[in-house]
């Protein structure tokens, strides 16, 4: 059995060890926040935090989770109780089609947690493996500046 | 997308009151270019545009698709201002089958020109509808009724829209003479409304095809065939069928697929079934990574667009440019989706009624695709329900219907249970349509006063639209089967649009011109529409060329293209856009090489104008570039929604910048260079410039899509800004190699 501990809750599941992450948060848990994007680690859109830091879900076997707490965008904050990233995000109407927009959320996420006042570059830089095809990077950046600037919940 | 109860005849007879507002019989005639299909006197769904509900909402039908460019917001805001109703409280019903007009395509950006217009004219009649009625309930006339947020009002009464429909159903058509409120009154056009679904992807809310639960549903993935070219010698099934959690493995003639119960055990049974599956291919497909090697491999089908009857003045300077773009990835950040689910049409009086299909899909178009499926199953089309759910942007043509019909085959193995099949990201690559090589060339002269005196040029390429619907041998998967449909010819779209010829007409007055279009009819390779088609690189060689002109006249580069064209529009902008540039000059440091290039053109030369001014920096060691800024003016006529036009213009500058500056694909024995992201690489945050819109609103011209505006105009400027620091004019695409600038 793999206990996973999700958004605060605790999850048992019967399931192979290597399952990736990914799969048991969306299909399992009926999570939407993590995306599919490549399988490989490669854009960031299944990005999920592991005790406060950027993970890529869709390349982490299950079984390396055990006993982590896993947050995933769901958990960050909700619309009665939003994080400043995701109020950030719709003030800023930081995307265009929005595939991209958790992974960009979560990792901008463990960034505030690192450096709360983070510059454009440091933005640029924490970001820069991310994705988006749309191209709303600048929009983003944006959100990320004005969530510093209102606070960071912990 | 909010759900109502379908529409159709029976559910509006059961007694809740509305008004429908329906296109005409004669659709087709009222709006021009209008795709709305001419309503069937045998069906029993009605056409809608509009419905004005009895619980005080009001519900838009369009038959576009949300792809992430901000259509529904735009569209409420034209009902919103055009009915008199609060904005909150309209919904927007898209591309759906069962349920909404049948539009076509969205694409070429027109949506907000033939959708939007479609639904301004239907609420336009529905507020005269809804007034004629009050007047008639209050006795009095028509002049002293008025409305405002959803309220009918006369001296002293008001009533609610609902209230004045009651519990009866009243349905109008759209005559397009019911009268259209003026600009000055628009309370929400013009407005940078927020999106709604915005606010649902920041919280994790269902929103994406990938969202879609559905009972009982199994999880599939395909096996593609290694190459192009690739036809199956032989398959082992039974490994594969035999693993945990598997429910079939799917064979029809080469097309191969499983389905399980749960995603991780889909993944794994394909990869054993690939390992299983033996492919020979006769004749793997190379071809040169040098495009104009590659066309010039394959015969071609002339076209003269424009033919000049005086030779070029021989005595004058001569410009000569050559475009080379290689074939380009829609590179969708999700890869292509569907779900399917093959069940008894409960409806159906005949018991044995044949099994109805209902197709989930971020296809660009669900009554094409319902064609094509139609057609390649041998169904009558209202036996499919094809309903568009969003995925990650699209950009055009890429694998979306072919995964919707992989979908189909593999749900035909598990009548009842909905299947969903995503692709991988190697599928997305290996095995969707790719935007076509093409070379553009220009031969230009200059007079002895700085004047063009000529001008010929001549494009060559592959075809940039092979959709299915119509021309259904276009999804892969029908090719595979037991009994394959052959490859059908490449569609070759007519100027004025034009495909691989949009924009090779110049907007510019020119003398002894010449255009000519070189189509080239083979297919080795899949290619189909990539946002912008041909325009992309046409503007980028036309502007190319106009500051190479420029630097010879010893002209300003905006001020010679001034000299060159009567459109008023166009030179407004290229005003406006030369105030801009010597607002802000360039700052020059020693030793740096650093330049400013413009570009401009009118998308399709008739769509949104758009010009723009582009900083680069050029290491002169390394020969890294920097584009440090992007800043541009956009006239799309009435402007619906600011912010998202600016969301489309910069977002389609960043995504020009990233196709000219790094992205290519390349073919060799039948394989797509293209694997994953690694051998893909876009652009990422670290090379994202300052971006800086302009609109320049023009409220009493016809509102006009953005979205395809400014890749031709920033690939233009991007060239040309390299030009003048380095002193060479970039022309083969991408311009970088390793990260570092191509040698010219």
């Amino acid at each position: 059995m793999i206990e996973l501990r999700v958004n605060g809750k605790k999850h048992e599941f019967d399931i192979d060890p290597s399952t990736p992450l990914l799969f048991v948060l969306r299909n399992d848990l009926q999570l939407n926040g993590p995306r599919f994007g490549c399988g490989l680690g490669q854009c960031g859109a299944c990005t999920v935090l592991m005790d406060g830091k950027a993970l890529r879900s869709c390349v982490m076997p299950v079984q390396a989770l055990q006993g982590r707490e896993i947050t995933t965008l769901e958990g960050l904050g909700t619309p009665a109780k939003p994080h400043p990233l995701q109020q950030a995000f719709i003030d800023q109407q930081a995307m265009q089609c929005g595939y991209c927009s958790n992974g960009m959320i979560m990792t901008a996420a463990a960034l505030l947690e690192q450096l709360p006042a983070p510059s454009e570059n440091d933005i640029n830089t924490a970001l820069a493996a991310n994705l988006c095809r749309c191209g709303s990077h600048p929009r983003v950046v944006k959100a990320v500046i004005q969530a510093s600037k209102s606070g960071t919940q912990s | 997308m909010i759900s109502t109860a379908p529409l159709s005849r029976r559910t509006l007879l059961k007694g809740t009151g509305a008004l429908l507002v329906v296109f005409s019989i004669d659709g087709r005639r009222l709006f021009s270019n209008s795709y709305a299909a001419p309503m069937s006197t045998k069906s029993t769904r009605i056409g809608a545009w509009l419905s004005v509900n009895s619980d005080n909402t009001v519900t838009i039908f369009t038959g576009k698709s949300e792809l992430g460019q901000g259509l529904s917001v735009a569209f409420s805001q034209i009902a919103a201002d055009e009915l008199d109703f609060p904005l909150d409280r309209i919904h927007i019903v898209t591309a759906d089958t069962d349920r909404t007009p049948n539009e076509g395509y969205t694409y070429g950006s027109l949506s907000i020109q033939r959708s939007g217009g479609a639904i301004r004219n239907a609420a336009a009649e529905a507020r005269q509808a809804l007034r004629k009625l009050a007047a008639s309930r209050w006795n009095v006339p028509l002049a002293e009724v008025s409305m405002h947020e959803g309220l009918l009002l006369t001296a002293g009464r008001e009533l609610s829209y609902a209230q004045v429909l009651g519990d009866q159903f009243y349905q109008r058509q759209v005559t397009g003479k019911a009268p259209l409120k003026p600009a000055q009154s628009y309370r929400y056009v013009g407005q940078s409304i927020p999106r709604q679904d915005i606010a649902k992807v920041v919280f994790g809310q269902a929103h994406f095809i990938q969202d879609l639960r559905l009972d009982n549903m199994l999880f599939a993935r395909i096996v593609r065939p290694p190459t192009l070219g690739s036809r199956l010698s032989s398959v082992d099934l039974a490994p594969a069928r035999h693993m945990p959690q598997v429910v079939d493995v799917v064979r029809d003639g080469c097309f191969l697929g499983v389905i399980a119960l749960r995603e991780e055990a889909a993944q794994a049974a394909a990869d054993q079934l690939s390992a299983d599956a033996h492919w020979h291919d006769k004749a793997p497909v190379s071809l040169s990574p040098i495009i104009s090697e590659a066309v010039a491999q394959f015969p071609h089908k002339v076209s003269r667009l424009r033919e000049r009857t005086e030779a070029a003045p021989a005595t004058d300077r001569l410009v000569r440019l050559q475009i080379e773009r290689p074939f380009q990835s829609h590179a969708s950040i999700a890869p292509s989706t569907a779900v399917a689910l093959w069940a008894k049409d409960k409806w159906a009086k005949d018991k044995w009624a044949k099994d109805k299909l209902t197709v989930w899909s971020h296809t660009q178009g669900v009554f094409p695709l319902r064609k094509a499926l139609a057609a390649v199953l041998g169904m009558a089309e209202d036996k499919i329900h094809v309903i568009h759910s969003p995925s990650a942007g699209c950009y055009g043509h890429n694998g979306a219907d072919d995964a919707a019909f992989d979908a189909v085959l593999l749900a035909r193995a598990t009548p009842g249970r909905p299947v969903k099949l995503q692709w991988t990201r190697a599928d997305e690559f290996q095995r969707e349509p790719y935007g076509p090589a093409m070379v553009s060339r220009v031969e230009a002269t200059l007079d002895d006063v700085g004047l063009i005196s000529s001008w010929r040029f001549v494009v060559t390429g592959f075809g940039h639209s092979n959709r299915p619907g119509g021309a259904e041998g276009n999804l892969i998967s029908a090719r595979l089967t037991a009994k394959p449909l052959p490859l059908p010819p490449p569609l070759n779209i007519r100027q004025p649009a034009g495909g691989l010829d949009r924009n090779a007409m110049p907007l510019y007055d020119l003398p002894r011109l010449e255009v000519v279009e070189r189509f080239i009819e083979a297919r080795p390779v899949l290619t189909s529409a990539l946002r912008s088609l041909g325009a992309y690189a046409n503007v980028l060689a036309i502007e190319s060329v106009m500051d190479a002109l420029a630097e010879v006249a010893e002209k300003h580069p905006i001020d010679f293209r001034m000299t060159q064209l009567s459109d008023s529009r166009g030179l407004e902008l290229l005003a406006a856009l030369r105030k801009m540039s010597d607002e802000a000059p360039l700052r020059r440091g020693d030793g740096d090489l650093i330049g400013r290039g413009y570009g401009f053109a009118r998308y399709k030369n008739m769509g949104a104008y758009y010009a723009a001014l582009l900083d680069v920096l050029v290491d002169p060691t390394s020969r890294t570039v920097s584009v440090l800024q992007v800043k541009g003016i956009v006239d799309c006529g009435l402007a619906i929604n600011p912010d998202g036009i600016r969301n489309q213009i910069e977002g389609g500058a960043l995504q020009a910048l990233s196709w000219t500056l790094f992205e290519e694909a390349t073919y060799a024995d039948g394989r797509v260079s293209a694997q994953s992201w690694a051998s893909y690489p876009i652009l990422t945050f670290n090379e994202v410039p300052l971006l800086e819109t302009v609109i320049l609103d023009r409220p009493e011209a016809k509102s006009l899509g953005v979205g395809e505006a400014s890749q031709g105009p920033v690939a233009a400027a991007l060239a040309n800004a390299i030009a003048a620091a380095t002193g060479k004019r970039p022309h083969a695409i991408p311009f970088l190699e390793g990260g570092r600038l191509r040698d010219s």
